[in-house]
Formats: C-alpha cells, sequence, structure tokens
C-alpha cells in the first residue's frame, strides 16, 4: 500500500495518566 | 531576546537530530503501537512521525532525513522539510529529541 505523507503528529499523554 | 532564547537549540537543514538518553521509542504489544516513553510523559506517534523519529539516529542531517523519506512517501522534498523542521523544533523544545 503506497504511503502518503501528511503533517506529523503525536499525541502525548502523562505517565502518571 | 532572553537568554533561555539563546540557548534553545534551532532545527536546521544540517541538525543531525537524535533521541536524548532519556527517551526511547517502545512498541507497546498490547496497543500494537510504538510509543515514545520518556520519565515524566508517554507521546503517541503517528506513522509519519515513527518514520521521521526511526531516521534520528544523530549521524544523519535533517536534509538527509528528509531526502529518504521523500523516497519512502513519493513526495515532495521541500514540503517535507518544512514539516520536519516544524516538528523537530517542537520536539526539541518538548525535550523529546535532541538537536
Amino acid at each position: 500500500m503506497k504511503k502518503s505523507w501528511a503533517k506529523p503528529q503525536m499525541c502525548q499523554v502523562s505517565a502518571g495518566f | 531576546m532572553t537568554p533561555l532564547d539563546a540557548a534553545r537549540p534551532l532545527a536546521k537543514a544540517d541538525s543531525a537530530p537524535r533521541l536524548p538518553r532519556h527517551v526511547r521509542l517502545h512498541f507497546d504489544q498490547i496497543r500494537g503501537a510504538w510509543a515514545l516513553l520518556s520519565p515524566e510523559k508517554v507521546l503517541w506517534p503517528d506513522e509519519v512521525s515513527l518514520s521521521i523519529l526511526k531516521l534520528c539516529d544523530g549521524r544523519r542531517s535533517i536534509a538527509e532525513i528528509c531526502g529518504e523519506l521523500a523516497i519512502q512517501y513519493e513526495a515532495d522534498v521541500d514540503e517535507i522539510q518544512t514539516d520536519v523542521l516544524a516538528f523537530a523544533q517542537d520536539w526539541s523544545d518538548r525535550m523529546v529529541l535532541r538537536l
């Protein structure tokens, strides 16, 4: 499957949670 | 400019980013997803972020990383470099990437 470029995203969750 | 700004590393095309010693990529078997673990937070990168992080070995420059990604994604290298520089800066500011 061809990968398509998109703005990179990172979801952050605090370790405590 | 504050002294803090002067000390702030800036993402440039010749920066060679790498993960700091206290941060590591870990495959979470339960979720079937890669997590970026640091002492005080967990980050869940999407597929594109993960592709970038896996190339951040401290040897490749951002320009070289973008060249490889342009081949992988068959996308415009300038568009990729704009996105990668912005996010490398963001991740560096959050101390999960060392420039």
